[in-house]
């Protein structure tokens, strides 16, 4: 393993008496799209603030380039953040905000004028140098602001929900930008985000925060394919979690609903918390795993269901499905589909590799 | 003619007629004796004065080296002052918006309510401070600082200063004070994120930011400073006089409308050049940002 841009090793921050990061421990790689997703008052916020050194932790070590940097202060850390509103000087013109950074730092004129114009034109801002911020577009000064960060060339840029303001579509395109211009600069990224479909389109790696704590620290693949938990699977796109018991644990798991035993592909558990027969869990299918059936063909596993609802949706067709247990269950099939209609009988029907069983969550 | 239209020119009518009594008062209470003044101050009105229009009063003015001198001394008083002021106040309204959390009211409410104490009764508590047996000398003495009572603490354009720069203290400090806290805190942050120090943030961002809040200070302040009477009437003696004591002296005693007007008129002038210098400056910022 490469020498690790930053780690966090058992971070904890505590306002008063709330724990609003509790025991974070994790390293981000050189070059790594990192992303800390989480729904609002999860800690991603926090953890990110104490990376730029806006906050101290109230236990535990940060490392930058294997340098403790815990007591460092924000303006001598080999780090830049990007904030949620941008943040752009308003008395200043672009050139001024991009070149901040490198005149605090006494660089010479010529240097700074060229480090300017490459990260101005690493974000194709160079023909606006000179504009005032609010003469720029929410795109632009977000461009801006990318630019602002990394002239410095940071060791660890951090992006505090940098796109959360703007609209869907251009949401979107920055979203392939920022990662063509995190290849391009080479520098580790770590983005803050509350959207799922975000942190999968442009991370390496994803930590999964909830209540302060990493839920899960993997690639996109292994978070929406292997949750760790049901928080995860739940949190992760759309998932369909089955009330279960567990019947067999170890490489191929087997749950039981009902009547009917179902084998599955994998099993999440959070450290610490290993699964025993018998322990209540949820068999998690996702809707693009189900096919839905009149009559059972007989391959792979099979519940019978209602339709309680069809939902054209350009892309596909959403079945909102009931079991004669009460559980509900989401299935998109192909939009030209046999043509369903609430109250129609069917059964759902998957392959085994595609379940995966995860602990029900204590309590 | 449609109604809207009709409904509208009645309103604008209504609009006028209300409008009209405070229009004048204006003219009748304000711009009336402005204009008198600007009158008088262009006649013969001293006690052998016929009346007649003259350029005499301002010739005089001019001309005099003692009307000359107290007109620089009132602005070196009142800029010494105001400067002393702004030193004070900028670091008190630093602490209101970032370091006071919930002191920030308390603090706030006690600064604002020291100036509701009558100008006279803190003149003369200073009387009381700076006299030669006075409490400051009395203390110095006692410390050893000192043998000889300090004199130039009474009677002198310092002690003028002293007592002009302590009055109006939440004049200056709320308009600093409420622009520092309108400051988008992120972009402080923002300024340390990218290497500034806190005395580069406060130059580079927080200070420009809040600029606006500086300029009505001076505006709120400078103006009533100049033309203080109160102050140079009871500590200033013969050293510490300002414009005021003149054009006091030109009425009471010479009887001199005609100078006592001019001068009136020229305080007018300078603090009219200082606002719309100062508002001048405040919308060249706007303008930039």
């Amino acid at each position: 393993m490469s020498q690790g841009a930053l780690e966090l090793i058992g971070v904890t921050k505590r306002f008063d008496d709330v724990v609003a990061v509790d025991d974070v421990s994790l390293a981000v790689e050189r070059g790594e799209f990192f992303s800390l997703l989480g729904p609002s008052g999860c800690g991603k916020t926090t953890t990110l603030r104490m990376l730029a050194g806006f906050e101290e932790p109230s236990e535990g070590r940060l490392l930058l380039d294997g340098v403790d940097a815990t007591q460092i202060p924000p303006f001598k850390r080999p780090t830049n953040l990007v904030f949620q509103n941008y943040a752009l000087f308003p008395h200043m013109s672009v050139y001024r905000n991009v070149s901040f950074g490198p005149r605090r730092a006494r660089l010479p004129k010529p240097e700074i004028d060229r480090r300017v114009g490459e990260a101005l034109r690493t974000v194709q801002m160079d023909a606006l140098a000179d504009r005032m911020p609010a003469q720029l577009s929410g795109g632009q000064q977000q461009r801006v602001a990318l630019a602002r960060a990394l002239v410095n060339d940071p060791l660890v840029l951090l992006l505090d929900e940098p796109l959360g303001a703007l609209d869907l579509k251009l949401r979107r395109e920055m979203q392939i930008e920022l990662k063509r211009i995190q290849r391009e600069v080479g520098i580790s990224f770590v983005y803050v985000t509350h959207d799922q479909e975000e942190a999968m389109t442009m991370s390496d790696r994803i930590a999964v925060m909830s209540r302060g704590r990493v839920e899960q620290l993997g690639t996109p693949r292994e978070i929406y394919f292997h949750p760790s938990t049901r928080f995860v699977a739940d949190f992760i796109g759309t998932a369909n979690l089955l009330p279960a018991t567990l019947e067999r644990a170890g490489e191929r798991p087997t749950v039981r609903i009902g009547e009917l035993l179902a084998e599955a592909a994998s099993i999440g558990s959070a450290p610490g918390t290993e699964l025993a027969v018998g322990d209540a869990v949820s068999l998690m299918v996702r809707p693009e795993a189900l096919r839905v059936v009149r009559e059972r063909s007989g391959g792979g596993l099979s519940l019978p269901v209602v339709v309680d609802d069809a939902i054209f949706q350009g892309t596909g067709m959403r079945l909102d499905l009931s079991t004669p247990d009460g559980a509900q269950i989401v299935a998109l099939v192909p939009a030209d589909a046999a043509d369903w209609r609430p109250g129609d009988r069917a059964h759902v029907e998957w392959e085994p590799e595609r379940g995966h069983v995860v602990a029900e969550p204590d309590q | 003619m449609s109604a809207a239209a009709s409904s509208g020119r009645l309103a604008r009518r209504s609009a006028a007629r209300v409008l009209s009594a405070p229009v004048m008062v204006l003219l009748v209470l304000f711009i009336g004796p402005l204009i008198y003044l600007v009158y008088v101050s262009f006649t013969e009105a001293g006690i052998t004065g016929d009346g007649s229009l003259t350029l005499g009063n301002f010739q005089e003015i001019l001309g005099e080296p003692i009307y000359r001198e107290v007109m620089l001394d009132t602005v070196v008083i009142a800029v010494a002052a105001m400067t002393i002021l702004f030193l004070v106040a900028f670091p008190v309204a630093c602490y209101l918006a970032f370091r006071a959390a919930r002191w920030e009211i308390p603090l706030l409410l006690a600064i604002v309510l020291t100036d509701e104490l009558n100008p006279l009764i803190r003149i003369y508590a200073w009387r009381i401070m700076l006299a030669r047996d006075g409490l400051i000398n009395s203390v110095l003495q006692g410390f050893g600082v000192i043998d000889e009572p300090v004199a130039a603490l009474m009677f002198t354009r310092l002690s003028v200063i002293i007592v002009l720069s302590t009055t109006s203290l939440s004049f200056v400090v709320v308009p600093i004070y409420a622009a520092m806290k309108a400051v988008d805190r992120d972009l402080l942050e923002a300024a340390r994120d990218l290497g500034a120090g806190w005395f580069m943030v406060m130059r580079e961002v927080l200070l420009p930011l809040s600029a606006p809040g500086f300029i009505a200070a001076m505006i709120i302040v400078f103006v009533p400073m100049l033309s203080d009477f109160a102050a140079p009437a009871v500590v200033g003696g013969r050293e510490g006089y300002m414009i005021s004591s003149l054009i006091e002296e030109e009425f009471n005693e010479r009887s001199d409308w005609g100078v006592g007007s001019a001068l009136s008129f020229v305080v007018l002038a300078i603090s009219s050049v200082f606002v719309f210098a100062s508002v001048k400056a405040s919308n060249v910022r706007r303008m930039q940002s």
